[in-house]
């Protein structure tokens, strides 16, 4: 890939804040490099804390690193901030709407600012209302709008100036589920038009698999691996063989049992779940029935599955998704406490 | 829907072409002063009632102290020809314009946590301009307000001598001294980023700079030191500059010195607050202040952001709540006052607690024993089966999750009052419903009455929770309950009904112990005493039963107990009773996260919309409530041995 086909470019970010308390400070970023190729969606996901903002205001130049190089579109944020602001757009994880003023205010007084004039930004931001579904509500004041509509708003205010790069900080976090969809819908469509990079970050791990083309594993200030989700799923070996055990099964048992066989390796028992890894996972299938039969254990229901995200997110961090601060409960996020057998 | 492009074509670089060419940055900074000025008096224009309300207390000030002080013109060496009105009405515009500018570093902050303002700077707005826009909006109100002061002294019977063009002046004056305080509350504000700075700033100069001033008293008649802080007060600059303009003969010079100085102040001032931009982009990770999430690094338990769920606490600085809570508990937990009086005070204090919006709080008699259940309005979260993020109430049938909390009160008094709120929070954020018995108090009911309703309670609960979880909480003495309740159902292999976690805030477990042993945490606890606790722990149980496991759990057997989370603050007597029990839970194998909050008092936990501590104590127990109670975990947790373990 030439620097050319790069939307965003980062090296060595580094970021720390100072917080009372604390001696050195809080390491947001420590050493993150990132490159985003143009006219993708790109994915970098992350539990909270993991430095996922930090890298979005660097970028946006609305903070500055102590150390390290971002460029965007080519240009130098830290030496050319101003340059940068006029060709990305900025969707934070807060409204910046003012809700005082109509959805279409907002809009036209957007681009004013970025320099559009007279009837093109009118025009511009009728299309926009139109393309977002907001005509009828266009000339309500914002703080009547709900929070999808809200969030609708918030991604066309970065779209007013056809920006050449947006950034999505947690556009669905706090969204009620059937508005998540509607505004994933709407990202994926944004991804289908011509030219528009996207950086999208998030905590949802089906988020990131849904939406990015690429993504990118951020992990306390460092991304820890990247590449497209299926491609980084086939890093892992093998699949993923679940078992749901009867109500009365003895967990120590299963896990001896499971533990000597050759096929399956990395068994992790969560309840009545257990799940394994298999190199091959239809021939482990049979055996492990056979074992646990052997053991007068009848397996419920047994499933082969591919790797899933959190599974890269385990290899990566030596941790569970779901433990590693999320501490937000969603219909996306698997809140399974797996817990991991003896290795 | 028609085909709409979105982004710019990807040519590379510099792909604007609607940008207007050779646009000077002075040009530009004008343009964007005049959009954002233009946004600012729109949202002013929707609400000019607020402009009005604004101007009461100046208005009050006026007529009050116009009649009260009526007769100071008459003192020898007063020397002013016309009425105290008269005299008043400059010294009150110039205060008005100080007072209310004082106020607009508040709508910075607004703007700073709704995002607004990283909107703006993320794009090529001026910076200049989104000041100016502020100082201009300040500007036009500051001249509403003048005059409609102007018009009510008129109406009241002052008069202004120097006629439309001395009114010009004197209103004049007063928005520079506005611009001056509104640019530097404007700079507080994003410096610190915090309200109580403001307020801060407003208390400790708006009294001082006005009395310092001739607004109500000629300085000549002040004493000298205070004459000569006068001399140097804008805002006497400004009074003076007012009085002079509306009187039969100003004098033009002194106006225009005292003129020129305010001037050059404004200007000054207006270039701090735009230079407070760069402070604040050097850290403008703003969430982190005020209450933000907790330092996160290495293994171990999540960061607890404040942006998770429902929570938004409105923090007070603690060294106010902790002033709030040893006035208000010396004269609640007192033994020396019946314990009638003890718990109708407590009522009093807690029963009227604001909750979050969307509570609902049923009462009910679960065994026997009258409980409230406590639901947040929320959308339950998970959607494995069934249709995705189907909106229901935890307390629609059969809820996941239930939490049993005892409230505390040393056995004696408490009631559910006390802790709806942090239940309301809990079920908020965990998607969980909690329960709050209203267990039988001592001495007219000592021990075992209250050990016999909780395991009344939790024995309904289980027992009405088939296919969820149940965690058993207390705070205080409620937490010696939820210990009990926990010891009374060990887990069981064949999967019986056991309870999936037990959350202990600041509990008191041991009944035998010398409160009084250790003089320094004696001093430093600003809620409990060692004599109220021996109060309650007589009236509760006979010396002879007190170190029974029943009584006093810490002194229990603890194997087999559920996951513990034990949270305390260090400056509690009972501090030592969580952090024995973390250490022997631990040892016999119990998975045990237990937390310390350095300076925080007994119970902190329980208001989590008011210190930012108690806020993440709150995420950190729907954090355990998720871990314990997730799906298909009812068997109880797998043998891990302990947890994260006793820390700190």
């Amino acid at each position: 890939m030439s620097s050319t086909d790069r939307a965003i470019e980062a090296r060595q970010l580094v970021k720390t804040y100072a917080v009372r308390g604390t001696k050195h400070g809080i390491r947001a970023l420590d050493g993150l490099d990132l490159i985003v190729p143009r006219g993708m969606i790109f994915g970098l996901l992350g539990p909270n804390g993991a430095g996922k903002t930090t890298t979005v205001k660097i970028l946006t130049s609305l903070a500055r690193p102590d150390a390290g190089t971002a460029r965007v579109e080519g240009i130098d944020v830290l030496a050319r901030p101003g340059q940068v602001r006029q060709v990305i757009g900025v969707v934070a994880q807060r409204s910046g709407a003012d809700p005082t003023a109509a959805g279409r205010e907002n809009l036209i007084l957007q681009g004013r600012l970025y320099g559009m004039r007279g009837g093109s930004v009118r025009a511009r931001a009728d299309e926009l209302l139109a393309h977002f579904g907001l005509t009828e509500a266009a000339g309500r004041l914002v703080k009547t709008y709900s929070g999808g509509m809200q969030r609708r708003l918030d991604v066309a205010l970065g779209l007013m100036h056809r920006p050449a790069v947006l950034f999505l900080d947690e556009p669905t976090t706090g969204l009620d589920p059937e508005s998540r969809a509607a505004m994933w819908q709407e990202i994926a469509r944004l991804a289908s038009r011509d030219g528009l990079t996207v950086l999208l970050t998030t905590h949802y791990l089906e988020e990131a698999d849904r939406l990015a083309d690429r993504l990118a594993i951020v992990d306390r200030g460092r991304v820890v691996t990247t590449g497209e989700p299926e491609e980084l799923k086939g890093e892992l070996r093998g699949d993923v063989v679940q078992v749901e055990l009867p109500a009365d099964a003895d967990a120590g048992l299963v896990r001896g049992v499971l533990g000597a066989l050759r096929e399956v390796r990395d068994v992790v028992i969560a309840g009545r779940n257990v799940s394994a890894r298999s190199d091959d996972g239809a021939a482990a299938v049979p055996v492990v029935l056979a074992a646990l039969q052997r053991a007068g254990i009848n397996a419920a229901s047994v499933a082969v599955a591919r790797p899933s995200l959190d599974d890269v997110y385990l290899r990566h961090t030596g941790r569970r998704y779901s433990e590693s601060g999320t501490a937000e409960r969603n219909g996306s996020v698997d809140q399974r406490e797996l817990v991991e057998a003896s290795k | 829907m028609a085909t709409v492009q979105l982004g710019s074509a990807p040519t590379g670089a510099a792909p604007i072409n609607h940008l207007t060419p050779n646009a000077t940055a002075f040009g530009t900074a004008m343009a964007h002063t005049w959009y954002l000025t233009g946004r600012k008096l729109h949202a002013l224009v929707r609400q000019p009632w607020v402009l009005a309300f604004s101007v009461v207390q100046p208005v009050i000030w006026l007529f009050l102290f116009g009649q009260l002080f009526r007769k100071v013109i008459d003192i020898p060496g007063f020397a002013y020809h016309g009425t105290y009105l008269d005299y008043l009405v400059p010294g009150l515009i110039a205060m008005n314009a100080m007072a209310n500018n004082m106020w607009a570093g508040m709508s910075m902050i607004e703007e700073i946590d709704r995002g607004t303002l990283n909107r703006f700077l993320a794009s090529p707005a001026s910076r200049i301009g989104i000041m100016n826009a502020s100082v201009v909006e300040q500007a036009v109100s500051t001249t509403v307000q003048s005059l409609i002061i102007v018009g009510l002294g008129l109406a009241g019977g002052a008069r202004y001598h120097g006629g439309v063009a001395g009114v010009a002046v004197m209103v004049a004056a007063s928005i520079l001294v506005g611009v001056v305080f509104g640019a530097l509350s404007n700079a507080t504000g994003m410096l610190l980023r915090s309200r109580e700075a403001i307020i801060g700033v407003y208390t400790f100069f708006m009294l001082p700079l006005m009395f310092l001033s001739s607004a109500f008293m000629q300085t000549r008649l002040m004493p000298g030191w205070m004459q000569a802080i006068a001399s140097r007060n804008p805002l006497n600059w400004v009074v003076q500059i007012g009085r002079s303009a509306v009187s039969a003969h100003p004098d033009w010079g002194a106006i225009g010195v005292r003129a020129g100085g305010l001037a050059v102040l404004a200007v000054a001032c207006v270039a701090v607050s735009v230079a407070t931009f760069r402070s604040y982009q050097k850290n403008v990770l703003s969430e982190r202040r005020n209450g933000g999430p907790l330092p996160c690094r290495g293994r171990g338990p999540p960061c607890w952001g404040r942006s998770v769920g429902g929570v938004s606490p409105y923090v007070v600085p603690p060294v106010l709540v902790r002033l709030g809570a040893r006035l208000v508990s010396r004269r609640v937990h007192n033994p020396r006052l019946p314990w009638e009086v003890q718990r109708r005070r407590l009522d009093m204090l807690m029963g009227p607690w604001p909750l979050p919006r969307g509570t609902s709080v049923t009462k009910k008699a679960w065994n026997g024993v009258p409980v409230e259940v406590v639901t947040a309005g929320l959308v339950r979260p998970r959607a494995r089966s069934g249709s995705p993020g189907q909106a229901t109430t935890p307390a629609s049938g059969t809820a996941a999750v239930t939490v049993v909390h005892f409230h505390g009160g040393g056995y004696c008094v408490g009631s559910p009052a006390e802790a709806r709120d942090w239940a309301a929070h809990l079920s908020a954020r965990a998607g969980c419903r909690v329960v709050l018995p209203e267990y039988r108090l001592a001495p007219e009911h000592p021990f075992p009455a209250a050990v016999d309703d909780a395991r009344a309670v939790v024995s309904a609960a289980l027992g009405e929770a088939v296919a969820g979880a149940v965690v058993v909480s207390g705070d205080s003495a409620g937490g010696g309950l939820a210990l009990g309740a926990a010891l009374a159902w060990p887990g069981t292999p064949d999967g019986a009904a056991r309870l999936a976690g037990c959350i202990l805030l600041s509990p008191w477990l041991d009944l035998t112990a010398d409160r009084a042993a250790v003089p320094e945490l004696v001093r430093r606890d600003v809620v409990l005493s060692p004599a109220w606790l021996e109060a309650c722990a007589q009236a509760y149980a006979p010396v002879a039963d007190r170190a029974q496991p029943m009584v006093s759990p810490l002194h229990a057997n603890l194997d087999g107990l559920p996951p513990l989370l034990i949270q305390c603050g260090t400056d509690d007597l009972l501090a030592p009773d969580a952090g024995n029990l973390a250490v022997r839970a631990a040892a016999a194998g119990v998975d045990v996260t237990y937390s310390r909050w350095p300076g925080l008092w007994h119970d902190f936990a329980l208001q989590p919309d008011i210190t930012a501590a108690a806020a993440s104590a709150l995420a950190q127990a729907a954090w355990f409530v998720g871990r314990v109670c997730a799906p298909d975990r009812q068997e109880g947790p797998p043998d891990t041995g302990a947890g994260p373990g006793a820390s700190g």
